[in-house]
């Protein structure tokens, strides 16, 4: 019998994977979706709600291991190896891939920052309506020209200290500093009926794994609305090795993929798209040389990087500390900096994610001088009225930063591994200087006094952000300098569609994940398109 | 009706069973909840020792080789804790390393622990709210 000819095969289920998958199955195509991981059952498999202690104590009843109480837990691990500046890189394999442990900080970004892309906001603006309806977006109106504000679901008010902050920013403006400090806004529903997921109860554990299923996630909304279609086939525990080309070597086949029991397979489609996130899309068409005749697979690479500065405020001594769960450590952000008065020091700009509270799973503050009870009075005041500001900084795009292929380790399937190198410019540590001189003011501004600050930002006290990597793959008009146009198909071959954040030319300060499903969404629309008029 | 002593009897048969040392050996054990509880009052009780040894034999909390070095140098010196806090960011003895390393763990642990929880941070979070009210108080 002849093999079935999918319209199209997406590689990956993560949120970029997702949406394109159910996007392409809507407009009628038949629709394979290849994911490498198992389907992880909330509830059953990541189990993080509940009592801090008890969840304690079933971890410790289980030596670590099964049942396992936070999604985390399944992240790979010895995946990539890493040059210079100790780069890290997050990877879960699982339906739904980081969608399930993602904090569902959700940022349209704005038309400044769209400046440096060959497609303007006004292009993208429709389907960040689209995506939060989708997913469910809880924020507050701000007004801002540079974080444009969305379709929202009731917002999250603040923190006692995160509120000390915001008095702080404001006091920062009247010092003629561009800034704004606004709530968090995220992919999880606040009132009832508004998407068919669970309310939020508040629980704080967001990142462990959304027990309830409350939080977006591309396995628990796009995924099943893909499958209620009948045109979607799942294939999972299915790893995709190599895409197979057409004899003419211009027109994508299909894909080998590795099953659970070793067994390799050929899938035949009319269209592959690839959302197996920024790095491993890379590494992917790296291994044939694939889609690169412009050499620009691999650089571009970006992401954001930080350190935290912790302030503490007296004030709000005292204050009911009984709950601060909410929805998870990140309620606020202080952002707007640098948006039009750009820095003679550094490129680009910064925004900071504030949190505070006191959390048993993850204190903030673990430490304080001396032993006894005035140990412990010192550690619960600190806890109580601390406020941490997490600097995510636009990580200058430089031929420092690439991605290639480990020329050695390979993983059990022979592909070999990615090799991330990441090395700080300049400007980079000029940047995260200036953070920590705005933290610290912002904290001093609002009343407070600096509890902990790197003082000098290094090469060795930044951290990068293992989880916002994008831009191997960037979008461009220009067949020489980008691998993909303003409709994230690749230039060389005309049925390879990117459904990730490797196609962001340029990356602002704000978390990457609604604008890659977004761009995936508009992407998918625009195959869609083309699968009608007979272009594939 | 049940009295006091029924009570005293039937809370005992309910109580928390005891916990056999995995990693340290029971002596060892005795010798830290003794320093741990000078360190954090309320660790015993709070059970933090038995915490820190089992993620010590599940290897996720340290290494044992450090705890018995340190526990062997606190049961020959017994320096007085000020001593020890005196010098905690500067450790430079075997001990005064231990007084920084059993007390970062008993921290962590007894934040984890139930009492540690509930009397000492005031916690009563890990439950369903139908909103979160944030900070409903004006500071100055
Ligand atoms: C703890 C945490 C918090 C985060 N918080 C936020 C946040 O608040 N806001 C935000 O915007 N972003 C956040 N992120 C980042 C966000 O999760 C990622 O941006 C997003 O998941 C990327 O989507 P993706 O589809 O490109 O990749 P992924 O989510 O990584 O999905 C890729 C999928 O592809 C599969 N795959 C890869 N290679 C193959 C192959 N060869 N064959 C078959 N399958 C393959 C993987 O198994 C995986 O399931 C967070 C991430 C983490 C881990
Ligand atoms: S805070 Fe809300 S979204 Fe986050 S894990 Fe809890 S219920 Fe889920």
């Amino acid at each position: 019998m002849a093999q079935e000819v999918l319209d199209v095969l997406v590689v990956g289920s993560g949120p970029g994977g997702g949406i394109a998958a159910y996007s392409l199955c809507q407009q009628g195509l038949k629709v394979g979706l290849i994911e490498a991981g198992k389907r992880l059952v909330p509830g059953r498999d990541y189990n993080g709600h509940g009592s801090p202690h008890k969840d304690w104590e079933k971890r410790l009843a289980a030596g670590f291991k099964t049942p396992v109480s936070k999604v985390t837990d399944y992240q790979e691990k010895d995946h990539f190896t890493g040059v210079g500046d100790n780069p890290r890189h997050g990877m879960l394999k699982a339906l739904g891939g980081r969608s399930l442990c993602w904090a569902g900080h959700t940022l349209r970004f704005g038309p400044g920052d769209f400046a440096q892309w060959p497609i303007a906001y006004d292009e993208v603006a429709p389907y960040y309506a689209r995506a939060e309806r989708l997913m469910g977006v809880s924020g507050f109106r701000d007004g801002l020209w540079n974080l444009p504000d969305g379709e929202f679901l009731p917002g999250v008010p603040l923190r006692c200290s995160e509120k000390m902050l915001g008095k702080g920013a404001a006091k920062l403006r009247g010092k003629h500093r561009e800034a704004a400090f606004v709530s968090i806004r995220k992919a999880i529903p606040t009132k009832s009926g508004a998407v068919p997921r669970a309310t939020c109860h508040f629980c704080g554990h967001c990142m462990a794994g959304c027990e309830v299923d409350s939080k977006y996630t591309s396995a628990n909304t796009p995924i099943p609305m893909a499958l209620r279609t009948g045109r979607l086939s799942l294939f999972l525990q299915s790893t995709v090795t190599r895409i197979v080309m057409a004899k003419d070597g211009h027109r994508v086949q299909g894909v080998e993929i590795v099953k659970a029991d070793g067994g390799r397979e050929e899938l035949r489609c009319r269209a592959l798209v690839l959302a197996c996130s920024t790095v491993e899309t890379a590494r992917l068409l790296l291994t044939q040389n694939l889609a690169n005749s412009s050499g620009q697979i691999g650089r571009n690479l970006t992401s954001h990087f930080g350190l935290t500065v912790v302030g503490l405020f007296p004030q709000v001594r005292g204050r009911d500390a009984s709950n601060d769960d909410g929805w998870d450590y990140y309620h606020s952000l202080l952002t707007g900096l640098y948006w039009k008065d750009k820095s003679k020091k550094f490129e680009g700009t910064y925004q900071v994610q504030c949190g505070a509270g006191v959390h048993p799973k993850k204190l903030a503050i673990k430490w304080a001088p001396g032993f006894g009870e005035s140990l412990k009075a010192q550690l619960k005041d600190w806890n109580v009225t601390h406020a941490g500001m997490n600097m995510q900084g636009m990580l200058l795009i430089s031929k420092n930063k690439y991605v290639d292929l480990d020329p050695v380790k390979k993983d059990g399937h022979g592909v070999p591994l990615p090799r991330i190198h990441l090395h700080y410019d300049d400007s980079d540590i000029a940047m995260a200087n200036d953070v920590i001189e705005t933290c610290e003011e912002t904290i001093r501004l609002g009343g407070g006094t600096v509890h902990s600050s790197p003082g000098k930002a290094t090469r060795e006290n930044l951290v990068i952000d293992s989880n916002h990597w994008v831009g191997t793959a960037r979008m461009g008009t220009d067949k020489r300098t980008s691998v993909v146009d303003t409709e994230c198909r690749s230039h060389d071959i005309p049925n390879l569609f990117l459904g990730d954040a490797s196609v962001f030319p340029a990356y602002p300060e704000k978390n990457p994940t609604l604008t890659n499903i977004a761009l995936s969404w508009r992407m998918a629309e625009k195959l869609a398109a083309r699968a009608r008029r007979g272009e594939l | 009706m049940l009295d006091r002593r029924d009570f005293i009897a039937l809370s005992a048969l309910f109580a928390a069973p005891a916990y056999a040392a995995r990693a340290l050996t029971e002596t060892e054990f005795a010798a830290a909840e003794e320093f741990v509880e000078l360190i954090l009052p309320g660790s015993k009780a709070a059970r933090v020792m038995r915490y820190i040894d089992l993620g010590l034999a599940y290897g996720v909390g340290g290494d044992v080789a450090s705890w018995q070095r340190g526990l062997a140098a606190w049961s020959n010196q017994k320096v007085p804790m000020e001593q020890l806090a005196a010098n905690e960011l500067k450790p430079s003895t075997e001990l005064e390393r231990f007084f920084g390393l059993a007390k970062r763990a008993a921290i962590e642990a007894y934040a984890l622990s139930e009492e540690g929880q509930k009397e000492w941070l005031g916690y009563r979070g890990g439950v369903h709210l139908e909103s979160f009210p944030g900070c409903t108080e004006e500071h100055g």
